[in-house]
């Protein structure tokens, strides 16, 4: 029952950033502010990180230590990305705004 | 296994991000924004639920899992509400997305796609959306780039198609964008035209044009200029009037149509400039094929002057209004010509300023110098005379008796007090002549008399280093200033001359008539002056071999102020030649 629930819940989540990417992709052709790829590359770490973290739950119903720390690792290098984007983008956004 | 740090790292990391993002939004307030930040908000509470979930895992239930993909799922909706109202605020064109978001070259499009739908809900009220089809189906022929753009099923031109094909357009590419749309545009004017009066369809068209981002003005300004500005007068004339006109005025890929539209779709090949003297030019030829009508003059300044700032802005930009023939925006051409005077003007006073200030800098700087050197050179004086004065009455053993030794430790005192004092009244001259406060006894008096007077003064040093002085004079030779200072400032070039010759060698004094000048030559054969120092020899303090290096400046200062010219020549090996020019007669 709960690999099923975890199962679904986990495909969900996985669905939801093809269409999420396919609006960026759109958004993106039309911006001509680009940090795309600190965005995207941070939000791909993200989601390895994530596939990692659950992958022990979803085989062995249990936790893997070795494993939930390497998927925090990924999270983290994944967020460190996102972060120099989203600075990027505030900088270059308050430039514009001035 | 210690997942606390990592853990604590990836908190700090989404909280800043949470907290930049807020920034974001403080400067940029947007609907999509809120979004975005919701999204970011469940990435810390992801990482403090994972901190108290590994704390307290023993006493949660297995379910507690679950509540991962549940808040990435809350965070994914999140992002994806945001993604579709920015794309919705992006396709909406609202300006604040136009000016700081959206791509120059889609932008242009948007503006464009604007402009034709406006035309095509008029027009498709005369004739069917057919014809409109087949009209864009004939310019995607002519210009391919427009390949992409279709009428919709509601009846509106569309260019999401066009829009998603295209790669980030360079200047050239937009350039030929806008010759096939402003083509598509011309073919939309030309037939609302021919249902509606053509000065409603300019007037309606400039509203258009003022809501438009500044970026994309710019764009339109030829079609402002051309199909706003002119056209509205050209189209007032009809049969043989409209043929004679279009015979005349034809400007290199600029001409007036059948039905006096006018075609200006090779423009966009010339830079801004170079499309206004086009434009400037055309104006001329269709001024001269009206026959200088000035009411028509009259008529393009109305239209001119009525046109929105953003326009106007953009077409003003350069020398524009200057260039305007006659009678087109005189009064504007006055205020700018009057402007440009005053501009000229105040950058004409605030250079004198500038320089009254730094003269005035300047004179303050040299009296306080003045008065610092003054204000030393006499407290030295004062205590000088008392030990000179003493020195002299132990010398002459007026104050008891005195050994051997003593008496010649005092007479070397005595050398050095009385170079003091010589040093301490050259360095009284300076002031007062640098200050111009000195008043000058001028009178005539015979050049070679003074040099004699000279040389008679420094016989015991050239007797001490056994050289000689030759003087050459022309006869008569007379000098019109003060003889006390002019003879001051020679001999200080004398002595200067006799410091640098070496022991046994020559100096030379010539004295020469020229013209109403009398010129002094001063020549050594001493080791002579480096060619890179020569212009410093004449400044205060400077010295090549001790010294207090004022002797040389003191002449200057002389000369100088009696109107004349002082200069020094020399290779660097074979000695020097010092010139001294000064007037013979007031």
């Amino acid at each position: 029952m709960f690999r099923v629930l975890l199962a679904s819940l986990t495909a969900i989540s996985l669905l939801l950033p093809i269409i999420s990417y396919r609006y960026f992709s759109h958004i993106m052709r039309l911006m001509r502010i680009r940090r795309a790829n600190f965005l995207l590359a941070g939000a791909a770490l993200l989601v390895t990180g994530y596939i990692f973290f659950l992958l022990p739950w979803l085989f062995i119903e249990n936790d893997v230590p070795a494993i939930r720390l390497f998927s925090y690792y990924l999270v983290m290098g994944g967020l460190g990305v996102l972060a120099y984007g989203v600075f990027k983008i505030y900088m270059e956004w308050k430039e514009v705004m001035r | 296994m210690n997942l606390i740090t990592p853990l604590a790292i990836n908190l700090f990391l989404s909280v800043t991000i949470f907290f930049v993002a807020m920034q974001i939004y403080n400067v940029y307030r947007r609907k999509y924004m809120l979004w975005f930040l919701l999204a970011l908000f469940f990435l810390p509470l992801l990482f403090i639920y994972s901190l108290l979930e590994w704390v307290y895992l023993s006493k949660i239930s297995i379910y507690s899992i679950v509540a991962y993909p549940l808040i990435i799922i809350a965070m994914e909706i999140s992002t994806i509400m945001a993604q579709k109202n920015l794309l919705t605020s992006l396709k909406k064109g609202e300006k604040v997305e136009y000016s700081l978001l959206l791509r120059e070259d889609i932008a242009l499009i948007r503006a464009f796609e604007k402009m034709a739908n406006y035309l095509i809900g008029r027009i498709s009220l005369f004739i069917g959306i057919k014809d409109v089809e087949e009209l864009l189906e004939e310019c995607i022929e002519k210009y391919p780039v427009l390949a992409g753009c279709y009428i919709g099923m509601d009846e509106k031109l569309k260019t999401d198609i066009m829009e998603e094909n295209l790669g980030e357009m360079d200047y050239e590419e937009m350039e030929k964008m806008c010759m096939a749309f402003s083509y598509f545009l011309t073919k939309l004017v030309d037939i609302q035209a021919a249902f509606v009066p053509y000065t409603e369809t300019a007037e309606e068209l400039l509203r258009e044009i003022k809501k438009m981002d500044e970026k994309i003005v710019k764009y339109f300004v030829p079609f402002v200029l051309f199909k706003i500005v002119l056209e509205p007068i050209i189209r007032e004339y009809k049969g043989e009037e409209l043929k004679n006109i279009r015979m005349m005025v034809d400007v290199e890929g600029i001409y007036i149509n059948r039905k006096g539209g006018i075609e200006y779709h090779g423009i966009y090949e010339y830079d801004a400039i170079t499309r206004e003297d086009k434009f400037i030019k055309f104006l001329e030829r269709l001024l001269v094929s009206l026959g200088g009508d000035e009411g028509v003059r009259k008529r393009i300044t109305e239209i001119l002057r009525k046109l929105p700032e953003n326009v106007k802005e953009e077409i003003y930009r350069y020398e524009f209004i200057k260039k305007l023939p006659r009678g087109i925006l005189d009064e504007e051409k006055i205020v700018l010509s009057s402007k440009d005077k005053l501009i000229q003007e105040l950058i004409e006073r605030k250079e004198k300023l500038e320089e009254a200030y730094s003269r005035l800098a300047q004179a303050k700087m040299d009296k306080m110098k003045s008065d610092f050197v003054d204000i030393i050179a006499h407290e030295l004086k004062t205590p000088l005379t008392a030990i000179k004065t003493y020195t002299e009455l132990m010398r002459k053993g007026k104050l008891g008796r005195i050994t051997k030794l003593q008496k010649e430790k005092l007479d070397r005192m005595a050398i050095n007090i009385d170079r003091m004092a010589r040093l301490i009244d050259d360095m009284l001259q300076i002031p007062s002549i640098d200050a111009r406060e000195l008043e000058l006894r001028k009178e005539i008096f015979g050049a070679e008399e003074m040099v004699k007077n000279i040389i008679s003064d420094v016989e015991e040093m050239l007797n001490e280093r056994g050289q000689r002085i030759d003087i050459e004079m022309d006869d008569g030779l007379k000098i019109f200033g003060d003889k006390n200072l002019i003879e001051k400032a020679i001999k200080n070039i004398v002595v200067n001359a006799i410091k640098y010759t070496p022991e046994g060698g020559k100096i030379v004094i010539h004295g020469l008539k020229d013209g109403e000048y009398s010129h002094i030559i001063i020549r050594d054969n001493g080791k002579g002056i480096p060619p890179d120092e020569i212009e410093r020899v004449f400044e205060p303090f400077y010295s090549r071999e001790g010294g207090a290096g004022l002797g040389l400046a003191i002449a200057k200062n002389v000369v100088e102020s009696h109107g004349g010219r002082i200069w020094a020549e020399s290779d660097g090996r074979n000695g020097s030649t010092f010139h001294i020019m000064l007037r013979m007669r007031k």
